[in-house]
């Protein structure tokens, strides 16, 4: 991707200058809060969402130019939320959905039921949509981009609306199938990007504001630890790095510095509600680089 | 990676719909259940006896007011086989025929040659000042008129359908795949513009094609007369009909850019659908409709396909005579055609702007 920007009409700039490079075979994050861009660079990715300037390339062919049809021929996205006819049983909308994506039904329907059976849903071929949990439905949606083969799976979201168990499992499922392939994939939850992605590029406001592994930008951004302290009130010579909902948050740097702190506050008379010790992941990169907390 | 080609969105078409009538009890009801019930009420509550008491007239126009001032509703022919072609609709209960000294009265039902008798006599009267009749009085087809009728409103039937799966085809389900996300994923993909036409094609073709099947089957079943019916003749009401469908489901397409809503496309087609079925001479006859009324509606396209394609089935007209005479479909459908490619490429280019 270069330079790539997406302005809407009424002036909202969804994307900014975004510059990016996915290696081949790469499992790529793209990490931010709601209205971070993240949509909408998997859209213009997946040939979706036409940017306002820039260009994306997948494999050498312009997915926006010319060789377009090549590219998208190399491609298979799955959106937030994706259409699946909700009356239909799931092999009936994957073979559906195989057509409308240029399929022929027949093979649809043999590579959704061995797609399935992968992703531990085979019993669920003849379910109907409206009937499956929220797992199973997003299960559903990664077979969906898997379907025409695709070099490059763009999945937005693939865990929206799942435990964290429920995305681990989900991974874990679907690593045999993405196996060899190049995935970007987009998400708001820096657990889900910390485990499944070899590299994150964390997204704010339209841009992508740091990049790489996860265990370089916290090494980089958030190094040692952090311990929370909920309580009312704090002395006046405790300067917390900040102030959270109801805690403060000291930065550390390894055990030894928290238990002096703990003492310190013990022996100040400091009235603690809980007290937590936290390794630091991409949430706290997230508010290293940007300023602002990450929902979740 | 597969092999693609925009041709499978015609089968992805035909088995979306298929699955639909086994799975969406709407679906059922929409393209099975509603024509049938239209065929049921047509047999058993708009021809349950004589049709309206109209008196056809093919002869000097003088005779008209006569006839009026006798009390009779009158309508004029200038073609006898128009005239034949009526009564067998049910449109016109008798017909007089005055020719040079000669007067025929020609009716359908038993039921109503007491009528075409007392028609018979006005004119009668009025031509020789009384006296005894001489007048000859036919029927035709009697025992046959009743299921020819029948068979006339299947085909009406037909086109109703083919309305409403055009109106649905080109503005419903353009509203639905661009709300849910479909839009984009197929606009998006190699086959593009090409898969998506494909894939309404198939829909829309697979609906009309079961629902025409389940009417015409069920109005057999109820004693529609659909003998003597030839291959071209079968073929060319098939073709008027489908162009029907297709000049309506075009002029839908430019529709479909302003909606945002499904259930406001929902509303507007099934809105629009039942005007063009009540005004345009599909569920009404052109002849009881206000006189303003039929005289625009003549010209409304599926109301040419539908009598185009009645006179070509059941052989009132020869094929290449029946496709002849439905000139304005052809003219409707060039506007149409070029209204909806133009709003066509704009749909699936929205599809990726937006």
């Amino acid at each position: 991707m270069e330079k790539l920007s997406k302005a809407y009409p009424g002036g909202v700039e969804a994307l900014r200058d975004v510059d990016l490079i996915v290696g081949d075979g790469e499992v790529f994050a793209l990490m931010g809060p709601n209205g971070s861009g993240k949509t909408t660079l998997l859209q213009a990715i997946a040939g979706v969402t036409r940017p306002s300037e820039g260009s994306v390339k997948v494999c050498g062919f312009n997915v926006w130019g010319e060789g377009w049809d090549r590219a998208r021929r190399l491609i298979g996205f799955s959106p937030q939320e994706p259409p699946l006819p909700r009356r239909l049983t799931v092999i009936e909308a994957l073979e559906v959905l195989g057509g409308l994506l240029g399929m022929p039904p027949w093979a649809a329907r043999s590579e959704g039921l061995r797609i399935l059976s992968e992703l531990g849903l085979k019993g669920k071929a003849s379910s109907r949509i409206g009937k499956l949990s929220g797992g199973e439905a997003r299960r559903v949606a990664i077979a969906l981009a898997l379907l025409p083969d695709p070099e490059v799976v763009v999945l937005d979201e693939p865990g929206s609306g799942l435990d964290p168990g429920a995305k681990r499992r989900l991974w874990e499922d679907a690593l045999g199938l993405l196996k060899g392939r190049t995935v970007i994939f987009s998400t708001h939850d820096p657990i889900e990007a910390e485990e499944a992605a070899e590299r994150v590029a964390i997204m704010h406001r339209g841009r992508v504001r740091v990049l790489g592994k996860p265990s370089e930008l916290i090494e980089r951004y958030a190094r040692g630890l952090r311990v929370r302290v909920w309580t009312s009130s704090l002395p006046g010579y405790l300067r917390p790095w900040r102030a959270g909902r109801g805690f403060y948050e000291f930065r550390v740097r390894d055990e030894g510095e928290a238990r002096e702190l703990m003492s310190i506050l013990f022996d100040a008379g400091v009235s603690i509600e809980r007290i937590e010790v936290v390794r630091p992941g991409l949430r706290e990169v997230f508010f290293e680089v940007t300023g602002e907390e990450l929902e979740a | 990676m597969r092999r693609r080609s925009p041709l499978y969105g015609l089968a992805s078409g035909i088995l979306l719909f298929t699955y639909q009538l086994r799975r969406s009890p709407e679906v059922l009801l929409w393209y099975l259940g509603f024509p049938l019930i239209l065929i049921a009420l047509v047999k058993y509550v708009f021809l349950t006896g004589p049709s309206a008491p109209t008196v056809g007239l093919v002869g000097p126009r003088s005779l008209e007011n006569v006839l009026v001032e006798a009390g009779f509703k009158v309508k004029i022919y200038d073609d006898v086989e128009e005239g034949i072609l009526d009564l067998a609709r049910g449109s016109i209960s008798a017909l007089v025929v005055v020719d040079g000294g000669e007067v025929k009265v020609l009716y359908s039902y038993p039921e109503l040659k007491g009528f075409a008798w007392a028609a018979g006599d006005v004119i009668e009267e009025s031509l020789r000042g009384g006296g005894k009749n001489v007048f000859t009085l036919e029927t035709i087809e009697v025992e046959e008129a009743p299921g020819r009728t029948l068979a006339l409103y299947t085909i009406n039937i037909v086109g109703i359908q083919a309305l409403y799966i055009a109106l649905y085809g080109g503005m419903v389900e353009i509203v639905t795949m661009r709300r849910d996300g479909s839009l984009k994923l197929v606009a998006s993909s190699p086959g593009g513009a090409l898969t998506l036409s494909l894939f309404l094609a198939g829909y829309s073709l697979t609906a009309s094609i079961t629902s025409a099947t389940a009417v015409i089957v069920f109005s057999i079943l109820l004693g529609a007369e659909f003998s003597g019916v030839s291959l071209p003749g079968a073929l060319t009401a098939a073709l008027l009909i489908l162009s029907g469908l297709l000049t309506i489901f075009m002029a839908a397409l430019p529709l479909s850019l302003s909606i945002k809503r499904h259930e406001t496309a929902s509303a507007i087609a099934g809105l629009t659908g039942f005007l063009a079925m009540m005004g345009g001479g599909l569920a009404i006859p052109l002849e009881e409709l206000p006189d303003t009324i039929a005289a625009i509606a003549q010209y409304f396209p599926m109301t040419v396909a539908v009598r185009a394609a009645g006179e070509a089935l059941l052989g009132f007209k020869p094929p290449l005579e029946a496709l002849a005479s439905a000139y304005p479909l052809y003219t409707a459908l060039l506007i149409a055609s070029a209204l909806g490619l133009a709003s066509y490429k704009r749909i699936i280019s929205m599809a990726i702007e937006e």
